[in-house]
């Protein structure tokens, strides 16, 4: 699978955001205007970037000498020299750089080209799906990372210089809008689009987020690095998604909510007068947030067994308590249809006994007394003799026929009853089939 | 005896037999055929006749309206008993050469009546079958099971009967196999068919109205936190905290006390949390609805279709184009021509009837009134004319061969008997014009003839059971007429109740719209929703934001589920031989292990990673 673009605005972010959030594996080549670079993702994670036209020296080789482990000129010989395979190989071999030094400038390095290629402004990409060479010892680069950092040379870019994480509460501000969420798996395109999108993991961090824990605790929360959190938090709150929740403590302190009031009051505390010191401040928000912790916990709960209840009731309603009618017609004013369709039910069903009682009736001769002896010879089930409400279907028999008719608790129900007459069938009816007069004469003719 | 008995006495032909009752079983076509050489009495007689016909003609409609069956008829009737009692025997002595006899014997019998199958005896011959295995007698039910197959060849029921004879034998692969067989041979019966489709769609809306409940209570575990949250907050601005939880809890469970509540307790969930929801939601939500207020009108139009299916009538014409005898047969066509007298399509599939029954005379009078309302009418005009060739009414028969032959000059029927007549009567200008033509049409055909000594039977056409779709047409239009008186009023009674309730479910989501502050739920670390959401269908998906899918989610093992309740929701099957619900369970049970294994493996495959 693969995707291609032009770089224009913030195609190549959106790429890579979507890269990320999609968790992909592959190579993204970007074809620039002064250079062709090509970047290694592997589950989402930049593993390593090359870019073509780049010499040693202006490269990997500057990063070694800005990082002070070997000198420029040390850096023009290695360049020079007739080296047997890689220059990577050739600096750890000589000894020249300790390997755990080298692996981190690789990714310094790889995180240099993606700066590079985020200021791009005109050139084609290509991402190719599969499989990707990629060295363990080197740390992986998260896109968020490469974002954080970059941001204060990007800033246009990501929509401002992306701060460290605070203990700041933050509360989510929709006001009627639904961005669009990246599906983790929707591997079909890497094109974004435009309109406003979340990634899942800022969606899950905006449903997360309540006006009342610190933006900081959700690092641990939701088990994500600090990058990836400060990166999700940047983009919700550039997207006005989110607010900041000062007025918790400006309003305990001075112009104290209603809501705020109320929480306060119930735990006994007068908020307009507490205004005077941090420490009271800090413990009666610990008591609001605790409260309102076990409050949210209990409207969960009760939100899930809520669901879980309606649930169950309505699976056993319709597996077990022949409700099956209601199903189809299930508001007040449909008892005429549910009558109705349960009447052609039964209907359906007395056609089935029907047969069987007849049946019976050409194995032995007459209609049995009761279905007892149906039962006996397997004509019938004890679930045939009951309709999909568990109404009892009763039989009585008649002279030349029966009459089957629906009963609760062994009282006619009086909606649908069935007369059968046997006079007509040939095989049940003796008479059909009786000649008048079988000793009637022959009449001849004279020929 | 009956005008038609006396009628049919007359016209045998005197060179055959002097005594005109015929022998049982023997039908009055058979008497028809034989000697051309009129006698002076006959000629008389058939005189007699004529005026007895013309009589019948202007006493048609009582005669018509019933479905009297001569002695012949009976007698061949009374000779099938007898055969079925002789077959019962010889199966409760086990004695399989009789059986086979009788069943030989109940197949010629049946033939001579024009019928090929005989349902009734093949149910009584599985029940039999099945009790003799329950007895431990196997092997009898065996070859009892295959005289029932032959009897009615195809039906699902005697499939369904091997099957249960193969699990008491402990063949578990040949009971499967038949018990699929059996399905696959639904089929072949239009009724069982029929009404399983049916069935089929009385469960897809039941799949997708629980399905769309279901769905609500999952709306109701992500979001309902902040729903009650929500709630609380507002209350919080006139009360104690801890009162307006109580209250909001209060608020979101107050349907409970409305009468229907299971009811009415989804709808209001799905009004308050649409808030809450993605507009997919809101659109997966609105396609649940627009299915329950359209269900009503589906299933009242089903309802018309399944009383027409289960109705005698029905079965009757389905049963003369199968060529099955079954006992109420003849009943049936009465409650037929009760409902659709004047229709063109049932007089001649009960002509069609009659003249294989050999009651020539009823099957003339039907024609006749038949082409009064149908003139253009190749089969009838053909059966007419056969009639009138083996009654000798030579001008007559050449009349109506030649009108049908006019109609549809690509039939052969009404050129071969055409040319029948004129080489029987040694016209052989005019036969060998009409063999030229049918040479013309059919070359194999003549050659086949010329190879076989020439035809020498006239040929009958039974068009009428080809008729069947526009009796089942005409059918449908009595019942939609019967069941439309006060329909009009009761479909306003059940549309203004719906129209104010979407009304006030739009007026409350539209309030909770501009007030409510459309707060997202909290999924933190340590919710539980997110541990047990990939073991709930349609919760993560939901959770996702991917509303579609959570309800594709939902409907697979839902459907699943309801699947051993089919017969159930809709409409039980007029099984010959109760299958059970074995099979469907079995089914559903394999199904959900399919099910719960592809969703396992997918989410394996995604927790992998692997394109």
């Amino acid at each position: 699978m693969w995707s291609r673009g032009t770089i224009s605005g913030d195609a190549v972010l959106r790429v890579l955001v979507q890269v990320s959030a999609q968790s992909s594996t592959g190579t993204l080549t970007v074809q620039g205007a002064e250079d062709v670079l090509a970047v290694r993702f592997r589950q989402g994670e930049v593993v390593g970037a090359d870019a073509l036209k780049e010499s040693f020296e202006r490269g990997f080789g500057a990063v070694l000498v800005e990082e002070e482990l070997i000198s420029p000129r040390q850096v023009v010989e290695v360049a020079e020299a007739d080296v047997q395979g890689t220059v990577y190989d050739h600096l750890l071999n000589t000894g020249l750089v300790a390997s755990d030094d080298l692996y981190r400038c690789l990714r310094e390095h790889s995180y240099r080209l993606l700066l590079r290629l985020l200021v791009w402004s005109s050139g084609e990409f290509q991402f190719y799906e599969g499989e990707v060479s990629w060295n363990r010892s080197v740390q992986p680069l998260s896109v968020e990372e490469i974002l954080v950092r970059a941001s204060p040379k990007i800033e246009s870019l990501v929509g401002g210089r992306i701060g460290p994480l605070t203990d700041e509460v933050l509360r989510p501000v929709l006001q009627g809008r639904a961005p669009r969420v990246l599906s983790w798996d929707e591997s079909s395109s890497v094109n974004v689009g435009e309109g406003e999108w979340l990634t899942p993991l800022e969606d899950a961090l905006l449903r997360s987020l309540d006006g009342l824990t610190p933006a900081l605790d959700f690092k641990d929360t939701l088990g994500i690095d600090e990058f990836r959190l400060r990166f999700a938090l940047h983009r919700l709150r550039s997207a006005g998604l989110v607010e900041r929740v000062d007025d918790l403590a400006h309003g305990l302190d001075t112009e104290t909510s209603a809501p705020d009031q109320a929480e306060a009051a119930a735990e006994g505390v007068d908020p307009g007068s507490s205004g005077s010191g941090s420490a009271k401040f800090s413990q009666r928000l610990a008591r609001v947030k605790e409260l309102s912790s076990l409050l949210s916990d209990l409207s969960r709960g009760f939100s899930y067994i809520l669901a879980a209840g309606l649930a169950v009731l309505l699976l056993v309603m319709v597996l077990w308590g022949g409700s099956s009618s209601y199903l189809h017609h299930p508001f007040p004013w449909q008892e005429s249809s549910r009558q109705s369709l349960d009447n052609l039910r039964a209907t359906a069903s007395y056609r089935d006994i029907s047969g069987k009682l007849q049946t019976y009736h050409v194995l032995f001769g007459t209609f049995p007394l009761d279905f007892d002896p149906l039962m006996e010879t397997g004509l019938v089930s004890e679930r045939t003799l009951r309709d999909a409400r568990g109404r009892e279907i009763a039989f009585e028999s008649l002279e030349q026929g029966y009459v089957l008719e629906l009963r609760v608790l062994g009282e006619a129900t009086g909606t649908n009853r069935l007369r059968f007459d046997a006079k007509g069938d040939f095989l049940l009816d003796p008479e059909r089939t009786r000649v008048e007069d079988e000793n009637e004469q022959p009449l001849f003719v004279i020929d | 005896m009956d005008r038609e008995d006396t009628v049919s006495a007359l016209i045998v032909p005197s060179s055959q037999n002097h005594i005109l009752r015929p022998p049982a079983g023997q039908t009055m076509r058979t008497f028809a055929r034989g000697g051309r050489c009129m006698t002076t009495a006959t000629f008389l007689l058939l005189v007699l006749l004529v005026g007895a016909s013309a009589s019948f003609a202007q006493q048609a409609t009582p005669i018509l309206e019933s479905m009297p069956l001569t002695v012949p008829v009976k007698n061949t009737l009374a000779s099938l008993q007898e055969n079925w009692l002789q077959w019962d025997s010889s199966f409760l002595r086990g004695d399989e050469e009789g059986a086979r006899m009788a069943t030989e014997d109940l197949l010629r019998v049946a033939s001579e009546l024009g019928m090929s199958r005989l349902p009734d005896l093949c149910f009584a011959i599985l029940a039999r079958a099945s009790e003799a295995a329950a007895g431990g007698q196997t092997q009898r039910a065996r070859w009892a099971l295959e005289m029932a197959e032959s009897l009615d060849p195809g039906r699902p029921e005697t499939s369904m009967a091997v099957a249960s004879v193969a699990r008491r034998q402990g063949h578990y692969i040949e009971m499967t196999l038949e018990q699929m067989r059996g399905y696959l041979r639904l089929a072949g019966e239009p009724v069982l068919l029929r009404l399983s489709l049916e069935n089929l769609l009385v469960w897809l809306l039941a799949s997708v109205i629980l399905c769309g409940v279901l769905f609500v209570s999952l709306q109701l575990a992500a979001y309902g936190s902040s729903l009650i949250e929500d709630l609380a907050e507002l209350g919080c601005r006139v009360m104690p905290v801890p009162s307006a939880y109580l209250v909001a809890l209060v608020v979101v469970i107050l349907p409970i006390l409305v009468p229907s509540a299971w009811i009415a307790i989804p709808f209001y969930w799905a009004v308050l949390l649409a808030r809450y929801s993605w507009p997919r939601e809101r659109f997966v939500l609105a396609g649940v609805l627009a299915v329950l207020v359209a269900t009503p009108f589906l299933l009242e139009a089903q309802a018309r279709r399944v009383r027409v299916e289960i109705s005698g009538p029905l079965r009757a014409v389905r049963s003369l184009h199968q060529g099955r005898l079954y006992g109420a047969l003849f009943k049936d066509i009465e409650s037929l021509r009760e409902k659709l007298g004047d229709q063109p399509a049932v007089l001649e599939l009960v002509g069609d009837l009659q003249q294989h029954l050999g009651q020539a005379e009823y099957a003339r009078l039907l024609y006749e009134d038949l082409l009064r309302s149908e003139a253009v009418n190749i089969g009838a005009h053909n059966n007419l004319g056969v009639y009138y060739l083996q009654r000798h009414e030579m001008a007559k028969a050449i009349e109506h061969f030649e009108r049908a032959a006019s109609f549809d000059p690509d039939r052969l029927e009404p050129p071969h008997n055409l040319y029948l007549l004129y080489r029987d009567y040694l016209a052989f200008e005019e036969a060998e014009g009409i063999l030229a033509h049918i040479r013309s049409l059919a070359p194999d055909q003549v050659a086949a003839w010329v190879r076989d000594g020439g035809p020498d039977a006239p040929l009958l056409m039974r068009e009428g059971s080809g008729r069947l779709p526009e009796i089942r047409a005409g059918l449908l239009a009595a019942e939609a007429a019967s069941s439309d008186e006060g329909a009009m009023a009761a479909r306003s009674s059940r549309i203004s109740p719906l129209i104010i309730f979407a009304v006030l479910a739009i007026a409350l989501f539209l309030l909770l719209l501009r007030y409510g502050s459309g707060r997202l739920f909290r999924v933190t670390g340590a919710d539980g929703l997110q541990r047990v959401a990939p073991w709930i269908p349609g919760l993560s998906s939901l959770l996702a934001g991917h509303s579609v899918r959570a309800f594709a989610a939902l409907f697979v093992p839902v459907s699943i589920i309801l699947l051993p309740q089919m017969t159930d929701l809709g409409y039980r099957l007029p099984w010959g031989f109760d299958p059970g619900v074995s099979a469907a369970w079995l089914v559903c049970v394999l199904l959900l292990v399919l099910y719960v294994a592809a969703r396992w493996l997918v989410k394996r495959t995604r927790s992998m990673n692997v394109v």
